[in-house]
């Protein structure tokens, strides 16, 4: 009853707020823009639209964000319908069937189905965020320091372990992220860290020139080096939205795709792509048009969609709750609350209770609004597909920089956010994972706090971490995240060769 | 995360960019142990100083770029020893989208190089002269090879100044973002 309360206070602050209303439709415009786009993610409109919203009042900046990652990720099914060409990485699955769809006569249809889904996924999104993230963040103001220390080791040890085959690799970007958190003067004694007498490093390194650095910056430069894509693209005049009988006969299918979303995106790193795979696949094994898939069936589109817009709901929570972000997006949403001064975690509820349930009430807003926006609005945002490379990323770099330099309006913020720029690009044409260097950026200052505030607490005893249940079982399942890797595919490898030899 | 397999074209590329990353992450964590070393670590009622969490990660970071050079050498040699079967492209790449690696470097570098230039410029001019003439180099730069004709470039000269004005004038005026 009290979050019910609570959330009808958020929408009454939003209600109260017309242009704030009308920032995020702007900020879930600008998502699906950005996710239509080839080449740019939701990520990268957040990067650029977090500057824009400096001014705003946090709840509705903080929306206006959350407009974007729901838009950022819807959005990318118009280009992998209409392309085959995945808007977003999560997009990716959506092109199996979205584009041989398209090529039937059906693109309308497809993207009816591709909206559906992605409101529903996103709705399913929003209750588990509403009815889970208040009680995981009561549960968690229990958490003493070598829990949460224990718990900023394991988010940290789950992205590394996805890092695929290149777990080492991994390993070596979450240690570059937390030694480039540990610059600047110590907070506890104010000693001087790896600044060598530079005054505007003495505060660290600004998270938000980092991440702009870290995610914008490598994901430009390697869209301006593609070639570009120029089809020109309409959309055939028919009915978009599916009747709905059509829906109640997908009713399974989404509600199934959606919580696999969320789950996806609850665990840190899975996020989008894994989540829309994972849906796609039970869907192909449960729908009775399962065997067709991949030949243009609307199922293949809700799997995907409703999936990969569940995700954003679920990541949202453990960035609400404990402060460690659920993907990229996150990350860069965790920079948005700290400019206006909030702080993310379990105190954030008991601190900033109105704001939160403001920001909660504005994700189902946007989730409104990206429906009636792509009713009206995709027949247009098809026409961004048609914008020329030499309007478009000039505008976009420029947008970075001004807004890097906004932020404490010092160049040298700029010169950071382009050498790190320059990191990311060379990390990811060397195929090292990127998003574990920002983690470790977000995560080692709360890891060293906290382990120094336990070691404080137990007079130096080590043991305070094993001796504590929640901190032993999650130190457990952070060895078991780094470890696990590697044995299963030891396990592989020597089953592999049994076969061959037998 | 990405595991996928470089295509032979690209394998050098990524190789020298692993390289680079290895022996620039090698070489902060050797530059940075001397003032690491400095930084105290503890003592009577606080276990653990300003140094301790430093010098755990530097260490770990050397140990962990070891373990990559040598997963990368045991890399190079599968695939010189024809061990492992080249890979000419991975579907991602073969993607009209994917560029080549070599094509990615050169417009990366092009581009940081240009966004310092204007940096430069920004500092000792104002930020729409600045602005205007990044934005019209690489507007230029962008063009695709049919269009680069005085009609087209001009239209693009004049798009990517108006762009410019529209930044200027949302930070200056409307977010009150001082731009100097």
């Amino acid at each position: 009853m009290e979050t019910i309360s609570l959330l009808a206070g958020g929408f009454q602050t939003l209600a109260a707020n017309p242009v704030g209303i009308l920032w995020i439709a702007l900020g879930v415009f600008v998502g699906i823009t950005c996710g239509a786009i080839p080449g740019l993610t939701a990520t990268m409109g957040v990067a650029v639209f977090i500057p824009i919203t400096f001014s705003l009042e946090p709840e509705i900046a903080l929306a206006t964000l959350i407009g974007v990652y729901c838009g950022g990720l819807s959005g990318g099914a118009v280009p992998a319908i209409l392309l085959n060409i995945p808007g977003t990485p999560s997009a990716m699955v959506t092109t199996l069937d979205g584009h041989p769809m398209a090529r039937q006569g059906l693109a309308t249809r497809a993207l009816g189905w591709a909206l559906v889904a992605s409101v529903v996924g996103s709705f399913v999104g929003w209750v588990a965020l509403v009815t889970m993230a208040p009680v995981l963040a009561r549960l968690a103001l229990n958490l003493g320091s070598a829990e949460y220390a224990a718990l900023a080791l394991f988010g940290l040890t789950i992205v590394v372990s996805l890092s695929g085959s290149a777990l080492a690799k991994g390993l070596l970007c979450a240690l570059i992220g937390i030694a480039l958190s540990m610059v600047g003067l110590d907070p506890t004694t104010g000693e001087d860290r790896w600044t060598f007498g530079t005054i505007n490093l003495f505060q660290g390194i600004s998270i938000m020139p980092a991440l702009i650095g870290l995610f914008a910056i490598p994901e430009i430069l390697m869209a301006i080096a593609a070639p570009g894509v120029q089809k020109r693209l309409n959309l055939e005049r028919s009915r978009m939205i599916p009747t709905l009988g059509e829906m109640m006969m997908q009713k399974w299918n989404l509600l199934r795709s959606s919580i696999i979303g969320v789950g996806a995106g609850i665990i840190p790193a899975l996020g989008g792509n894994i989540g829309s795979i994972l849906a796609y696949d039970q869907s192909r094994r449960f729908e009775k048009d399962g065997a067709k898939y991949g030949t243009g069936r609307p199922g293949g589109i809700v799997a995907s969609e409703a999936a990969n817009n569940g995700v954003t709901g679920g990541a949202l929570i453990p960035l609400l709750t404990v402060g460690i972000p659920g993907d990229s997006v996150t990350a860069m949403l965790i920079g948005g609350l700290m400019i206006h001064g909030l702080q993310p975690g379990p105190r954030l509820f008991e601190a900033n209770g109105d704001i939160v349930y403001a920001i909660l009430a504005a994700f189902l807003l946007a989730t409104i609004m990206m429906y009636l926006l792509s009713v009206v609005g995709y027949r247009y945002v098809v026409r961004v597909l048609n914008l020329p490379r030499h309007v478009l990323y000039p505008a976009l770099l420029l947008l970075t920089v001004v807004g890097t330099y906004a932020l404490n309006r010092q160049i040298f913020d700029v010169g950071l956010m382009l050498a790190l720029g320059a990191l990311g690009f060379i990390a990811t044409l060397a195929r090292f994972p990127v998003y574990p260097i920002v983690l470790g950026l977000v995560l080692g200052p709360i890891l060293e706090s906290e382990m120094r505030r336990a070691l404080l607490v137990s007079g130096g005893e080590w043991s305070i971490f094993l001796t504590r249940p929640v901190s032993a079982v999650l130190l457990l399942l952070s060895v078991m995240a780094i470890v696990g890797p590697i044995v299963v595919r030891y396990m592989q490898k020597s089953r592999a060769s049994r076969n061959a030899s037998s | 995360m990405s595991d996928r397999q470089p295509s032979s074209h690209n394998y050098g590329w990524v190789l020298g960019a692993t390289l680079v990353f290895l022996v620039g992450s090698i070489g902060a964590a050797l530059f940075l142990l001397p003032p690491t070393l400095e930084m105290s670590f503890g003592g009577m009622g606080r276990p653990v100083g300003p140094g301790t969490v430093p010098i755990i990660v530097l260490t770990l970071t050397i140990l962990m770029v070891l373990i990559v050079a040598l997963q990368e050498v045991l890399y190079f040699c599968k695939r010189r020893g024809g061990k492992l079967v080249p890979i000419e492209t991975t579907s991602d790449e073969s993607s009209e989208l994917e560029a080549s690696a070599l094509r990615k470097v050169i417009y990366a570098v092009a581009t940081l190089a240009l966004l310092v230039a204007f940096l430069l410029l920004w500092r000792n001019t104002a930020f729409p002269v600045a602005a205007s003439a990044f934005s019209v180099i690489l507007s230029f730069c962008l063009l695709p090879a049919g269009w680069r004709r005085p009609k087209h470039s001009l239209s693009a000269a004049v798009i990517a100044i108006i762009g410019v004005l529209v930044i200027w004038l949302l930070f200056e005026f409307i977010l009150n973002i001082r731009l100097h």
